[in-house]
């Protein structure tokens, strides 16, 4: 049974070290292999196990300017007031969205009013974005000009009732999906009265296919709910999903009156005042940090207890990454100062461990298995309930990450490496 | 040391009005990443640590970009620091400025909404817990419950205006950030209901003993744990990152002496039945030995044989 526990410890670490290794490629003479090449898609949509994505604070960001033309009749306080309101409306736009980690501020520069978007490095087609969360907003309904039997839309955005949701259908891919109110059954119906039996959602300069819910014929309620499926032109996109919430937050907020234009369509890169490459130089240090923290701890407490630290700390560090890798996480200052905070609890309670008595040490970790499952649980709490606390979001998502680990790891690795002897020395002496 | 103790409560008092003080001075915090700020750009060829120096004497300067050349002020007017700015770079020829003013989409009643909104929610998973934990395992009555969490709700509003007042003190010399306020309410929080969770059956004069022998062994381990990391982290990564960790170990050693004032303070207005819980009195199966009394006679005959010794 030890030689089984102590089997389990060793492949724990050598194979959540191995999947947490950064993203490398290597040329072995015409065969190029990727490492690692693992499908976690199934967990995660964006799930690589490669790098982490990179976000602010650590990498450059994509800085965006739109030009905003409000009404100069207004008087001083009036303009301000207007222009804190549009921020408020772009602001309530990312939330609803779920952009958590996309920036908006405004700024006023002789007379004349900008609202700049940041976002983050990993951001593919970022323009577009920032191009969709200024946009005004305005939709309508109508018919398909290609289709000849045009029937009349009496249908407007004030008809739809309940939520409105991005959705994924298995046939028609990205799309939203809401529902008319009732009483609009009749005009609902008139509106697909034509050969291919759908009509047009216009959302600014976009469109999107309106068609009947087909799980109508199961539920009479859904009668009037739709999925509205995007064109070709967003349907093709890499943001497909994410545009498609930008448009559902357009029903939750007022179309915007005020003309805001991207101005500067060419992503202005950050400075920051870190070194160049800072994936590797993070992982470094961190390595170095941890090797010198266990080096400390071996020379002072032996070689017993310090192979022991070391272990713990080393399955702490690889199934944290591991976890965090998994759910695509941004590497950020935020995250970072997740992680330190994740890291000083982890060998705070490894160090209390390891202080215990043999008799003492089962109930401290039942103590801290207890308390991971309620400091989880309150994190989940926040992380579900209050997702609009922007980048603190990364800091919150690695201390769960970090608490999820300690939970995992008092309730089994840890039980067996404290049982466990790794006294040379001792052994020595007995043969 | 007793002497000290005795000044305890009123030192908690003063410094609570103190801290109240400073939140209504400071509308809360004075300078932070939620208010409109003017950002003044620089460009040109020139010495710019002389530059910042000259621009520094204005108290309410916030930030200095020295990547960027941009430098920040909140709670004064643009037009004031555009005359104030342009007349200090005379000195110094071929650098301009740029002036705008940044407005920023969270305020900062929003941003501490919203912190404080995410440890209520964790407030109130945590009472939930203890409820279960209390009344299933430590057998406490509805009552008890209330009656001893009550007092701690209390004693917690207390230093959470003491901490906040230092926040807003650290605000006038520092710009308050996300990270800044998440470090710090997170530390609170957290310690505070990890000190909820563990109560026991333990009588006032016991929480401060333990609290010192928490202090001590500790709060000063984790501080040997987090130097290294946190020098090293200075190091790595510059001074910016270790102001959140700083404000995390700072807030964990007061919290801890906060503790000790509040539990003095409580003793010192006789609140103890308060807060000592009641012990479950389990019945005992042996039998008490009672000694027999001593008789005079049994005691003049151990008399008599010490005298033959």
């Amino acid at each position: 049974m030890g030689t089984l526990k102590k089997l389990y410890i060793f492949l724990f670490v050598i194979i959540l070290g191995v999947l947490v290794l950064p993203q490398f490629n290597l040329q072995i003479g015409d065969t190029q292999i990727q490492y690692p090449n693992i499908d976690f898609s199934f967990v995660s949509p964006d799930s690589t196990l490669g790098n982490f994505r990179k976000s602010y604070g650590l990498y450059d960001s994509k800085l965006y300017t739109a030009s905003v033309s409000i009404d100069t009749t207004l008087s001083a306080q009036e303009q301000e007031n207007e222009f804190n309101h549009l921020i408020d409306v772009i602001q309530t736009r990312i939330e609803h969205a779920n952009l958590y980690d996309v920036k908006v501020y405004g700024q006023k520069q002789d007379s004349q009013y900008f609202i700049k978007l940041e976002f983050p490095d990993y951001y593919q087609e970022s323009e577009k974005l920032a191009t969709h969360l200024v946009s005004k907003g305005q939709i309508s309904f109508m018919n398909d000009p290609q289709i000849t039997e045009n029937a009349i839309i009496d249908l407007s955005d004030s008809d739809i009732v309940g939520p409105i949701k991005a959705v994924f259908n298995d046939t028609y891919g990205s799309s939203l999906e809401f529902k008319f109110d009732d009483s609009k059954l009749l005009q609902f119906y008139s509106a697909l009265q034509n050969e291919r039996g759908y009509f047009l959602m216009n959302v600014d300069a976009s469109f999107f296919a309106v068609i009947q819910n087909p799980n109508y014929v199961y539920n009479t309620n859904l009668q009037t709910s739709v999925f509205a499926v995007p064109f070709a032109d967003i349907k093709s996109s890499v943001n497909v999903a994410i545009y498609n919430n930008i448009v559902a937050s357009y029903f939750l907020t007022e179309p915007l009156d005020t003309q805001i234009l991207l101005t500067e369509t060419t992503p202005l890169i950050v400075k920051r005042d870190f070194v160049q490459d800072k994936l590797s130089y993070i992982g470094l240090f961190m390595l170095g940090s941890v090797i010198l923290i266990i080096g400390a701890y071996l020379i002072k407490k032996g070689m017993n207890k310090g192979f022991k630290f070391g272990l713990m700390l080393t399955s702490y560090i690889v199934l944290v990454v591991f976890f965090l890798k998994i759910q695509s996480a941004v590497l950020s200052v935020s995250t970072l100062l997740g992680f330190v905070l994740g890291l000083i609890v982890a060998i705070y309670i490894i160090y209390r461990l390891l202080e215990a008595d043999d008799s003492d040490y089962k109930k401290e970790l039942s103590n801290y298995t207890n308390l991971s499952i309620v400091l989880g649980l309150c994190l989940f709490t926040i992380f579900r309930l209050n997702q609009n606390i922007e980048i603190l979001l990364d800091a919150v998502g690695v201390i769960i990450a970090s608490i999820a680990s300690i939970f995992i790891l008092t309730l089994l690795n840890f039980r067996y490496i404290l049982s466990m002897d790794f006294n040379i020395n001792l052994k020595l002496r007995r043969k | 040391m007793r002497k000290i103790q005795r000044f305890l409560p009123a030192l908690f008092i003063l410094l609570v009005v103190i801290g109240a003080m400073l939140i209504y001075q400071n509308d809360l915090v004075k300078y932070s990443d939620f208010e409109s700020s003017i950002k003044v750009e620089l460009t040109g060829i020139a010495d710019y640590e002389q530059i910042y120096a000259s621009l520094s004497e204005n108290p309410n300067l916030i930030e200095i970009d020295r990547v960027n050349n941009v430098v920040y002020y909140q709670k004064v007017g643009q037009s004031e620091i555009q005359t104030e700015v342009s007349s200090k770079l005379e000195e110094f020829s071929g650098v301009t400025a740029v002036y705008s003013q940044t407005y920023f989409s969270i305020s900062k009643l929003e941003a501490f909404s919203k912190t404080w909104l995410s440890f209520v929610l964790i407030a109130l998973v945590f009472l939930g817990s203890t409820y279960v934990l209390k009344t299933r395992f430590y057998r406490w009555s509805l009552k008890t419950y209330l009656v001893i969490y009550s007092v701690l709700t209390i004693i917690f509003a207390g230093t959470a205006v003491l901490l906040t007042g230092l926040i807003s003190a650290v605000s006038l010399i520092y710009k308050v950030g996300y990270l800044e306020l998440f470090s710090f309410y997170f530390t609170v929080f957290i310690l505070a209901l990890l000190v909820w969770q563990n109560l026991s059956d333990k009588t006032l004069e016991e929480l401060k003993s333990d609290v010192l022998l928490k202090l001590n062994n500790q709060v000063f381990k984790l501080l040997q744990i987090t130097l290294p990391i946190v020098v090293l982290l200075a190091f790595g990564l510059g001074p910016k990152i270790v102001i959140p960790v700083v404000i995390i170990i700072v807030s964990l050693v007061l919290i801890y002496l906060a503790y000790y004032a509040i539990f003095t303070t409580l003793q010192f207005l006789n609140l103890k039945p308060n807060i000592s819980l009641p012990k479950v009195s389990l019945p005992s199966r042996k039998p008490k030995l009672v000694k027999p009394a001593k008789t005079k006679k049994a005691k003049k005959s151990n008399k008599s044989k010490n005298r033959k010794k």
